[in-house]
């Protein structure tokens, strides 16, 4: 399997995905410098419990606080989540566009080994990636807003993050599943993109009155890596934090029944 | 002795409402260059897709080097194959698309992309991209790519695909080289006969999902050579004839009862007037011998606009 892992992560640093990734992340940064005048967005009464994305956060540039500088920080975590989607269906269909992955199948290699390899490989480079662009993000606010955290606040803003990439990897099992039934990047896209925006849409409708929404609904909304983004933004973990094993376990729970498919189906 | 390195017994493979196989059993045997012939659809593809594993057979069972079952993947470390199109990373190179297999493979030290890239020479591609290849080089790539790690057996799904004249030929040379000098079995799949026939040792013909014969090329060219063809009354008496009095034993006897004289193809009236002298009824009497191509089509039923 270390030959695998060995094997994946040269692909890796030899396709211009990486760079592509890397690039994205850079015109992030560009736009936060860009737009970083301390202006105040927001959405409904402006207090802690605001949700929404907002590029800035500060309720008041002249006193920006910790919580203020953590949201700012975790603000552009959606925009990762949907370059990572792109990233892990392209990293992972490639191999059945190019037709590589017939070989690695004909020279003996179990399917299972391939999945995980590959699927590993991409939840844990996206979870690297996403904690170093929430870190740059942390220094470039830091500096922006002249606060100083202390080292507690610091490993706050660590563990929502943590928690924040843990709905990443779920949310990415979730799109390394479809694409082990479905291996169309496009449609791939398509369907999580229209997952994760319809989510915020419904959670935004239903947020204020969650307790009388139907269940079937209250699953879609606690299934949707924006519900759980939109919270985190709004340093909001109580009543959330709880939901997050469940859709976790869930998306692991879809990448080994992504495994199980693989190794059942054939390789055209 | 003369080991079996592929076997496949009564293998059906069905696509829902298609049978693609249909009870076909063959056998590659070690030092073969078996030349899998067959039109589009006949199902060679599905044979080579079931042989490496990328499809499960519906019935019946495959083998190779003596195994089967649950210890086939091991065994298909040992083989290096090219499946429908040169399967390559694009966006590498030459060398980098050979690095990838080595080290998902885990073969040990660097050398063998060389010598591999040596082998189809493409030593000076350099830091050319797949995807700028022409698809001559990508057939060859893929061939460097197969014989990656030292196979005892090449399974070649139409490697000739996209070759210029020049390209067949090396490639038919360093198929023989390699049969001949490493003793690699090699089992090769192409609709171009004529290039089949230059290479193979045996030959397995499929048509519709079925294999209709297993022939080794000795047998195929005395099935294909040149020869008179003579039907006629009295079958001992002709031979006895040919042989006192056309000084003549260059002839077969067929289980059909009829004959095939290799000599005297050019003068069937010399042999006439004999048979006719003594007073040996001839039905037949006729050229006769094939092309592959020729033996191939009458073996299937004649072409389809026939």
């Amino acid at each position: 399997m270390i030959n695998h892992f060995k094997a994946e992560f040269y692909k890796l640093f030899r396709s211009k995905i990486m760079i592509a990734i890397l690039g994205v992340c850079v015109a992030l940064v560009m736009v936060s410098f860009a737009l970083g005048d301390m202006t105040f967005f927001g959405a409904g009464d402006g207090t802690e419990s605001v949700i929404g994305f907002q590029a800035k956060c500060y309720l008041s540039s002249e006193m920006p606080t910790f919580q203020t500088v953590a949201r700012s920080s975790l603000a552009y975590t959606a925009f990762f989540w949907i370059v990572c989607l792109v990233f892990a269906t392209i990293f992972f269909t490639k191999e059945y566009n190019t037709g590589t992955i017939k070989l690695s199948v004909a020279y003996g290699t179990k399917r299972t080994i391939l999945y995980y390899t590959k699927a590993i490989t991409i939840l844990a480079v996206s979870l690297i990636t996403y904690l170093i662009f929430v870190a740059a993000f942390f220094v470039i606010e830091i500096i922006q807003s002249g606060y100083i955290p202390s080292a507690s606040e610091a490993l706050t803003l660590f563990g929502w993050a943590l928690a924040c990439g843990i709905v990443l990897l779920a949310f990415e099992s979730i799109s390394i599943f479809l694409c082990v039934i479905i291996q169309n990047i496009g449609v791939v896209t398509g369907i999580c993109c229209l997952y994760v925006f319809s989510g915020a849409s419904v959670y935004l409708m239903l947020w204020s009155n969650m307790d009388a929404a139907s269940i079937p609904l209250k699953i879609f909304v606690y299934g949707n890596p924006m519900y759980y983004w939109m919270n985190f933004c709004s340093c909001r973990t109580m009543g959330i934090i709880e939901h997050l094993p469940f859709y976790f376990m869930g998306g692991i729970l879809l990448l080994i029944v992504g495994g199980i498919a693989m190794s059942k189906k054939e390789i055209k | 002795m003369n080991t079996t390195v592929f076997e496949a017994i009564n293998i059906t493979k069905k696509y829902r409402n298609t049978l693609a196989l249909n009870q076909v059993s063959m056998s590659v045997m070690q030092g073969d260059i078996y030349g899998f012939i067959g039109e589009n659809g006949a199902g060679k593809t599905t044979m080579i897709r079931l042989l490496t594993g990328l499809a499960e057979p519906t019935t019946g069972n495959i083998a190779l080097f003596g195994k089967s079952d649950k210890k086939l993947a091991k065994q298909r470390e040992r083989i290096g194959c090219i499946i429908e199109s040169p399967s390559l990373y694009l966006d590498m190179t030459a060398h980098e698309n050979l690095e990838v297999q080595r080290l998902q493979r885990g073969i040990p030290g660097k050398v063998c992309i060389d010598n591999a890239l040596e082998l189809v020479n493409l030593r000076d591609a350099g830091k050319k991209k797949a995807k700028d290849f022409s698809l001559g080089m990508r057939q060859r790539l893929a061939l460097a790519i197969a014989l990656l790690g030292n196979p005892e057996f090449l399974v070649l799904d139409e490697p000739i695909n996209g070759l210029d004249p020049t390209g067949i030929i090396e490639l038919r040379n360093l198929l023989k080289r390699l049969n001949e000098e490493r003793g690699i079995t090699i089992l090769i799949s192409s609709h171009i006969l004529s290039e089949l026939h230059q290479l193979a040792n045996r030959y397995g013909i499929l048509h519709e999902g079925k294999l209709l014969q297993e022939i080794t090329a000795a047998e195929l060219e005395q099935r294909c050579k040149k020869h008179l063809l003579l039907q006629v009354n009295d079958v001992a008496t002709t031979s006895a004839l040919l042989e006192s009095e056309l000084n003549t034993s260059n002839f077969s006897v067929m289980p059909d009862k009829s004959i095939h004289l290799y000599d005297y193809v050019e003068n069937a009236g010399k042999v006439s007037a004999l048979l006719s002298a003594n007073n040996i009824i001839i039905y037949q009497l006729a050229q006769s011998g094939d092309s592959l191509e020729t033996y191939y089509t009458n073996l299937i039923g004649g072409c389809k606009n026939d």
